[in-house]
């Protein structure tokens, strides 16, 4: 499948080769002035508090959903497809998904300067993972990122993540990647590690660590059209395009495939799986089942409504076009 | 069927190419489509191949097929 190129305002911002969960929380709605005032002024600002981060995720999720027009559109005319939803309604989910992403953004801010009360706010333990190799499949959803450190903190497992450079192959705006690069620093620091890049040498050593019988988490929901591996998954009737890189990975380590969200809230995170898709043949059709059982449980913290691509030959499906 | 052979043979099966007239000195890079879990496909297959791990930093060090041969020649050696 020929990999298409979008346009880089509208790319996601930790797409790769296989999927990868974003240091910057994906795709932003946002676009010049405003993602200016976002990330210089905005989160370093309001997000310190728990009460200042809930300003600003209202404000962001206020400015991206009448601004981004295209992806509000995209976002509302697939919500309402799939869920018979009236577009009122669909807006409001977009809204919320908008918030979803950027209060895990001032959460990310506030923890950064409160360790103590990140601990508080992580779940006291995680549940065990199935014996031998694991592929966390994750989405960007609630607070994938943050939930990466609970299990990295909380886990028995050695977890590690797929988190694409942020580099000039990874195009966003300046203040975002600025702040994606601090956040990247802050998670390998909590963390102790547990990063793995996705250059064909960091791939390597992911399978080593898998082989090890290790863990790995990457976000699943990446399109397919910026990655050079693709599948077609079928949601709500619509052909989706989706990066298949980390179910490969996850087919040569003859890995377990364990679906999982992580969703934020004031009182505290909460880690979600799903059953385990038992290594032999191709995870993806049980994976991408389980994850959409996710996206239609919590419609309203999906961050990905509107950078969805459709599969080629179908209806375009992406914001931007 | 030598080390080498057999490095070939599987490179060429991973890489979707023909063996014969496949350049073992050349950048795997080099001999057609590659991404990065192209190495990791390689490195799968010749652990299957050969009975052995290869490790990823052999690996990632390796540029070509003859590289690789002798990667496996160590790895196997050191068993």
């Amino acid at each position: 499948m020929t990999p298409r190129r979008i346009a880089p305002e509208h790319a996601p911002a930790a797409p790769a080769p296989g999927n990868v969960v974003s240091a910057a929380h994906g795709p932003g709605a946002d676009e010049g002035m405003i993602a200016s005032w976002r990330y210089r002024r905005g989160l370093p600002l309001l997000a310190r508090g728990p009460v200042g981060g809930r300003i600003y995720a209202r404000l962001v999720a206020r400015a991206g959903g009448a601004h981004a027009v295209e992806r509000r559109r995209a976002a509302v005319a697939r919500l309402v497809r799939w869920y018979g939803v009236d577009a009122r309604r669909a807006a409001a989910i977009h809204r919320a998904c908008l918030l979803s992403e950027a209060q895990e953004e001032a959460d990310s801010l506030r923890f950064m300067h409160d360790p103590g009360a990140f601990e508080r706010w992580l779940p006291r333990d995680v549940p065990a993972l199935p014996a031998g190799p694991v592929v966390l499949a994750g989405l960007h959803l609630g607070s994938p990122v943050l939930g990466f450190l609970a299990l990295r903190r909380r886990g028995v497992r050695d977890v590690h993540a797929l988190v694409r450079a942020l580099d000039d192959g990874n195009p966003m705006q300046d203040e975002k990647r600025r702040w994606g690069e601090e956040k990247l620093a802050w998670v390998r620091s909590v963390g102790r590690g547990g990063i793995f890049g996705t250059e064909p040498a960091a791939i390597a050593a992911a399978r080593d660590h898998l082989c090890a019988g290790n863990a790995i988490f990457a976000a699943l929901d990446v399109p397919g059209d910026v990655v050079g591996r693709s599948a077609v998954v079928e949601m709500h009737g619509e052909r989706l395009l989706f990066a298949s890189g980390v179910l490969q990975l996850a087919r040569l380590t003859r890995s377990t495939v364990v679906p999982m969200v992580a969703l934020g809230s004031p009182r505290g995170l909460r880690l979600r799986f799903g059953a385990p898709i038992a290594p032999g043949g191709d995870p993806a059709a049980a994976t991408f089942a389980a994850l959409g059982d996710f996206v239609d449980r919590f419609p309203d913290e999906w961050w990905m409504w509107p950078y969805l691509r459709a599969a080629s030959g179908d209806r375009e499906s992406a914001a931007g076009d | 069927m030598t080390v080498l052979e057999r490095v070939t043979k599987v490179v060429a099966a991973v890489m979707r190419l023909p063996e014969v007239g496949l350049s073992t000195e050349a950048r795997l890079t080099s001999l057609g489509e590659t991404d990065s879990l192209t190495l990791a496909e390689i490195a799968t297959a010749l652990d299957a191949e050969f009975a052995i791990h290869v490790p990823s930093d052999e690996m990632a060090r390796a540029q070509s097929i003859a590289d690789l041969a002798r990667v496996v020649e160590r790895v196997t050696a050191g068993r």
